[in-house]
């Protein structure tokens, strides 16, 4: 069994940039998502954690899955008067990137937030968040080959909501 | 569609998935590191141990540890075992187990996982001795509250006097309200269960107290 270990509060803002894909892929909303990362760090800096595995991303995910259904969802099924709105920190950090990028980004994250929820959640966990099946697995409290198979089934309806063909 | 086709697809999904490069705002950064520095304060939550607890409690909280004391069983009283609820967790929080079940355990009864059905997650554990008897504590959060689960070893407790009677699933409970904090107490195979929690109403602990998930929780 792994040795326990304190999370380290100063370790945690390594991880703000994947949580927050994750909160907008979940939420659909980058207000939302703002609030929920917050929401998130408030909760688990709120006392000292004591964790067994080497996985501070994968107790964050969990943590801010656990906040989203109980305090986001209900918003984030009501229908929204406009789309995901673009974002000035999309391509932040990409040298050389061209601003078209960021309207592709928010397509792609538009069509992660109308994703069914057990889809939308590993979705977002694995690819925007980019934890390991494993990782996912233990955020999302489920087995590995349900990770699998609803990444798979999430990945195909991103696809055809970009418009892919064959 | 053939398997290529549906490799292919997944195929496009990941590169267009993992092409976003979204960072998080800088206000977003700063709103965090205000809550980190937040927390680096010291804690003003009470850190002392049931000597002290007791010897430094308000005039109201003392009437109240006098109404509660045990009537024969001997060993700690519901009141101090609640008590435990207020100290921090030494262990991680508990993984699930089998269904409606979290995989940890005390003196044979399984704590159960509330996660699911209430959206009570497990957040930590931990073990004290009490006036000779092992106490076993298993803390869950939601919505930034949080509730404390505590089996006692040995003979069962006397519940507290006065306290309200309930009843749920077949389950009789007992339960006592003091300056928002609820203390629930009753029986599984005739140990002591106690769970408390401030903030959180009377009839949501004795829904959690009384919930046997179907027959899952063994009683």
């Amino acid at each position: 069994m792994d040795p326990l270990r304190p999370l380290d509060p100063a370790r945690l803002g390594d991880h703000i940039d994947r949580l927050y894909r994750a909160a907008v892929g979940l939420c659909g909303s980058h207000a939302d998502a703002e609030d929920l990362v917050q929401e998130t760090y408030v909760q688990v800096l709120r006392k000292p954690r004591l964790l067994r595995s080497d996985d501070d991303l994968g107790y964050l995910m969990r943590v801010l899955r656990n906040t989203f259904y109980s305090r986001y969802r209900s918003e984030a099924r009501r229908p929204r008067s406009s789309p995901l709105e673009e974002h000035e920190e999309v391509i932040e950090g990409r040298a050389g990137a061209h601003p078209a990028d960021a309207a592709e980004a928010s397509e792609v994250l538009a069509a992660v937030a109308a994703l069914p929820e057990p889809f939308r959640e590993v979705v977002a966990a694995v690819d925007l968040a980019g934890l390991s099946y494993r990782e996912a697995a233990r955020a999302l409290r489920t087995r590995e080959g349900t990770i699998m198979s609803r990444l798979s089934r999430g990945r195909a309806q991103v696809a055809d909501a970009l418009g892919y063909t064959s | 569609m053939s398997e290529q086709a549906d490799l292919d697809r997944e195929r496009f999904a990941v590169a267009a998935l993992r092409s976003v490069e979204l960072r998080a705002p800088v206000r977003l950064r700063t709103r965090i590191e205000a809550e980190r520095e937040r927390a680096r304060r010291p804690a003003r939550r009470r850190r002392f141990g049931l000597g002290g607890a007791l010897a430094g409690a308000t005039a109201a909280a003392a009437v109240l540890v006098a109404l509660l004391l045990p009537g024969g069983a001997g060993g700690p009283t519901v009141v101090e075992a609640a008590e435990l609820a207020t100290r921090p967790p030494t262990e991680p929080a508990p993984e699930p187990g089998r269904p409606k079940l979290l995989a940890t355990s005390a003196f044979g009864l399984p704590y159960p996982d509330w996660a699911e059905k209430f959206g009570w997650e497990p957040s930590g554990r931990r073990v004290d001795e009490l006036d000779g008897r092992r106490a076993v504590t298993v803390f869950y959060e939601k919505d930034g509250r949080e509730i404390a689960y505590t089996i006692i070893s040995g003979e069962a407790l006397d519940p507290p006097e006065p306290s309200a009677a309930a009843r749920r699933e077949g389950t009789r409970l007992r339960y006592v309200t003091d300056d928002g904090r609820t203390i629930v107490t009753w029986k599984r195979n005739g140990l002591t269960c106690v769970l408390s929690g401030s903030g959180v109403p009377a009839t949501k602990l004795l829904d959690l107290a009384g919930w046997k998930g179907l027959g899952a929780v063994p009683f």
